[in-house]
């Protein structure tokens, strides 16, 4: 699989995007000219030079560095929200799907319950209840997005469990723990790493949202959807400072768009063969 | 001697899949257990490793009630009887080599170095027809009959003494099943091992049993020698699985024209004989008194009419019954 | 379908006491003690006394369950508090804005219906051609733009720079345009590749080669065989991003200033008025599982496989 996977175009293109966001966000000190969050009162919303490569903000900061720096915040935010909802998702879909019985049912019944609000309604009340803040933002978008792993994870585990090499291996006297990491981890693990990637682009769209709502990072700290609402009142006369942010966004979420539409053609024979191909897509439909 | 008894299993939801079956099989013994799909015979299999849970019944090996076992002691038991999956290519982890699924057992229950393991490995490969080449391969680089010599391999792994083959080689090519069927043969002469051979086909089964058992709706209707199949079966049904089987050369058989309709039996009720609606010697007591095995010549057979030929002052009656 | 339909409500009862928990947990998330915080918000430094009052008139001073009792009766009474903004009851403030919201969403899904249909149709009919690289490319972009950022782009582009459309606010139909298009096109993008992925699922099945071998027009497989299968995924879809539909408004109801629910609930938020919250999340959720449980009944009178199920049970229940 791993060598089909570059002949994909899409999934070339976007993983290179990727790749790119990663290391501005990982090098962001070393390439920024200016103190990101440095206000410069005599020097508002001026035109790109050479001091400032794309201008400065409402405040006189370097739109530039902001953009740059910004990548670290969101990013850095995503990938911790997704390692949460990951090891938290995987391990209660997995108990749910494995052991099924009364565990199964009141974990079914919780997420059936959050699932009765609309996802992005309950991480807006949550970080609203909560306060602003990055870490608040954390734990709502956290709160919702673990719902999706534990629902795909415990009907993957349960199609998986199905499987006759399990009972064989019941039969050949493996425990639980071996059948778990033996025989179930390996035969999901791909594909929850795909879900765990799509998913990811929808993280960062619902971080850089709640931030642009007020309710993320809290100034001066710089993060594109921050950014942009901090642009707001002043977009109209300085476009840029509404474009750029925006387009940082839009970038990175066709890369995982691309990926996804790649993976899809990819997935399907091998993901089929274990019945699992539309429930993920179906999963990440929403 | 394994032994069953009076076996009950429902599924949540679902159909009674075995109702009251018990059954022996003999050391150095093989006994075939047919019957249509959904009769339950997998079930029946599933139950004797207690790889699915009976509600009612006990099981018992060489006198041992394990039943109730937990643990290690089921672990110690399973060493003792082994199983065989139908589905060849979904029996075998498809992320593991050859070599590490054989290795799944052996490190189970032997403690082996990693030469001892690999040596093992190769002798077992061989036992089954399979080069030592074959071992660092994947399940989906190998054939179907290459998956199931593997997943035979795998069962004699720990050494068994009872096997329970569910349907082996039902989804393999026939030529294939020949030389499975080859293969069964002489590990059985090699290894005394006692077998339960299950499968819907009875010229399969009539080629590796002994005993032959007939399963319907859950139940045993009737057990007999498998040499005897032919020309003493006695039961309705199994005449009419025999008259089922298509001969070679032959043009014509006279197989009942009247449609089967596989739904109508799964509603019956509690009482009375299960295959009351699709027989045609039932009478007012086959509607009311379920038939239990018994003594019949060489078998045994649940029906309250057994016999070669159907007694033709019953026909008929069901149809004014309906 | 009579019993169907009163299993389901049997199966909403324990999902609405969880929301009711949910609901009533979320004001303990708020940091600080409510009764200070209001007593704050009317000027000086409350006195112990006031706030033992307050507290004791609250309830806060009860056991916690006992908490949870006493605001389960007052929400059966339709009582979801006060706004501490402008003291009207939370209920009155969520209904008056209820309807802006509600015609906002209504145009959206009008507009999804109105595009997704035809592009999906035709990128089925025409699979690989450019209407079909259309609306592939219209899936990929949309899923990616931040909602937010395109309408302030059509703000931009269409209000400040032309001068086409007003740049925000409620009103005519113009109003509506913008926020409309902003929330409508990501999902009428998607909606046209379910379609397309479900009628080229039906196109692949026998029954229907078998047809189009009979010498039926493609138009009428589409209508007769192709629509009625793919209505039933698309509804249950639809169920799921009536959530978008709903949660979105809040993010597009803000940057139009269209003075809707959404926006309300960012205000009082911002304005730490957490009744108002509590009671929208409340109300959304209902909206959402109300109209999930109409989708559910009318995929189940759709689907022929679901209504065949339900007569067989019937069947053999007597």
């Amino acid at each position: 699989m791993s060598r089909k996977l570059w002949r994909k175009p899409m999934i070339l293109i976007g993983c290179l995007i990727l790749l790119f966001y990663m290391v501005v966000a990982c090098l962001a000190p070393a390439l920024v000219p200016n103190n990101p969050d440095e206000i410069h009162l005599d020097s508002l919303f001026l035109p790109a030079d050479a001091t400032y490569p794309l201008g400065t903000d409402f405040l006189g900061r370097c739109s530039y560095s902001r953009l740059i720096m910004a990548s670290r915040h969101t990013l850095g935010a995503a990938l911790l929200i997704e390692g949460i909802v990951l090891v938290v998702g995987v391990t209660i879909g997995g108990l749910a799907g494995y052991f099924k019985g009364w565990l199964d049912k009141v974990i079914i019944s919780i997420i059936d319950i959050l699932l009765a609000f609309p996802g992005i309604i309950l991480a807006l009340v949550i970080a609203g209840m909560l306060g602003p803040g990055m870490k608040n933002l954390i734990i709502a978008v956290s709160a919702v997005h673990w719902i999706g792993y534990a629902r795909i994870v415990r009907n993957m585990v349960i199609s998986v469990k199905e499987k006759e090499f399990v009972t064989a291996a019941v039969s050949l006297g493996s425990n639980h723990p071996q059948i778990i990491f033996k025989h179930i981890l390996p035969n999901i693990l791909p594909f929850i790493l795909v879900y765990a990637t799509l998913n990811l682009g929808l993280l960062i769209l619902n971080i850089a949202g709640l931030s642009f709502l007020g309710l993320g990072v809290q100034p001066p700290t710089a993060e594109w959807g921050a950014m942009l609402n901090e642009a707001r009142p002043y977009f109209r006369d300085y476009p840029a400072l509404m474009l750029l942010p925006g387009a940082a966004i839009l970038v990175i979420g066709l890369a995982f768009q691309l990926i996804g539409e790649g993976l899809r053609d990819i997935l399907s024979p091998r993901a089929s063969q274990l019945g699992l191909e539309k429930r993920i897509l179906a999963e990440l439909e929403e | 001697m394994l032994e069953a008894r009076e076996l009950y299993k429902k599924y949540p939801g679902g159909a009674q899949a075995v109702r009251g079956v018990s059954l022996r099989i003999l050391p150095g013994e093989t006994l075939g257990l047919a019957g249509e799909s959904g009769c339950g015979k997998s079930t029946l299999g599933k139950l004797l490793l207690r790889l699915e849970e009976p509600d009612s019944g006990s099981l018992l090996l060489e006198g041992t009630d394990y039943t109730k076992f937990t643990g290690k002691k089921m672990r110690n038991l399973r060493r003792k009887i082994q199983m065989v999956f139908q589905d060849c290519s979904g029996s075998l982890n498809p992320r593991l080599t050859v070599a590490q699924s054989l290795s799944e057992p052996l490190n189970n229950y032997f403690s082996l170095s990693a030469g001892e393991r690999e040596a093992q490995i190769r002798t077992l490969l061989e036992s089954v027809g399979l080069q030592p080449g074959h071992s660092q391969r994947f399940p989906h680089e190998l054939s179907g009959g290459q998956r199931q010599r593997v997943g035979i391999a795998r069962a004699l792994a720990v050494q068994p003494e009872w096997m329970i083959c569910d349907e082996p080689v039902s989804s393999l090519d026939v030529l294939v099943q020949a030389q499975i069927l080859e293969l069964f043969a002489e590990i059985k002469e090699e290894r005394r091992i006692s077998l339960l051979f299950i499968s819907h086909d009875l010229s399969v089964l009539s080629r590796v049993s002994s005993k032959i058992a007939i399963m319907y709706e859950g139940q045993l209707v009737e057990v007999l020698p498998a040499e005897n199949l032919k020309k003493q079966a006695a039961h309705p049904y199994t005449q009419e699985l025999i008259r089922a089987v298509p001969v070679l050369g032959l043009r014509r058989q006279s197989v009942s024209r009247q449609p089967v309709d596989e739904t109508l039996s799964k509603e019956t009720p509690n009482h009375g004989c299960s295959y009351l609606a699709r027989c045609n010697r039932a009478n007012e007591q086959c509607a009311v008194q379920r038939p239990v095995l018994r003594s019949y010549g060489t078998a045994q057979v649940a029906c309250h009419f057994p016999g070669q030929v159907s007694s033709n002052k019953t026909k008929g009656w069901i149809t004014s019954c309906f | 379908m009579k019993s169907y339909v009163f299993k389901r409500l049997l199966q909403l009862i324990p999902v609405l006491l969880g929301v009711s928990v949910v609901t009533f947990t979320l004001i303990h998330l708020a940091p600080g003690d409510p009764a200070h915080f209001m007593l704050q918000k009317t000027g000086a430094e409350p006195t112990k006394e006031a706030l033992q009052a307050l507290r004791h008139e609250m309830g806060l001073d009860l056991p916690i369950w006992q908490q949870y009792l006493r605001w389960c009766e007052q929400i059966l009474q339709l009582n979801l508090g006060i706004s501490i903004k402008s003291g009207d009851t939370v209920l009155k403030e969520l209904l008056d804005r209820l309807p802006a919201t509600l015609e906002l969403a209504a145009s959206s899904l009008a507009f999804v219906v109105l595009v997704a249909f035809p592009l999906g149709i035709f990128s089925a009919m025409y699979k690989g051609r450019w209407i079909d690289q259309l609306s592939r490319a219209m899936a990929i972009v949309f899923g990616a733009m931040p909602r937010f950022w395109l309408g302030l782009l059509f703000i931009y582009f269409f209000a400040v720079k032309f001068h086409v459309l007003p740049v925000a606010g409620r009103g005519d139909a113009v109003h509506l345009l913008l926020p409309t298009l902003t929330l409508g096109l990501g999902m009428s993008a998607n909606y046209a590749r379910l379609l397309r992925t479900s009628l080229l699922e039906v196109f692949s099945q026998e029954y229907v080669r078998a047809a189009r071998a009979r010498g039926v027009k493609p138009g009428q497989l589409v209508i007769n065989y192709g629509l009625k299968n793919a209505l039933v995924p698309i509804l249950t879809a639809f169920g799921m991003s009536l959530g978008q539909l709903l949660g979105g408004s809040a993010i597009i109801e803000t940057v139009f200033s269209w003075p809707g629910i959404g926006k309300f609930a960012l205000e009082s938020i911002m304005n730490r008025d957490y009744m108002v919250v509590q009671g929208y999340a409340l109300l959304m959720a209902l909206i959402f599982v109300v109209v999930n449980l109409c989708i559910d009944v009318a995929c189940m009178l759709l689907d022929p496989k679901t209504k065949k199920l339900q007569v067989k049970q019937a069947g053999g229940g007597k």
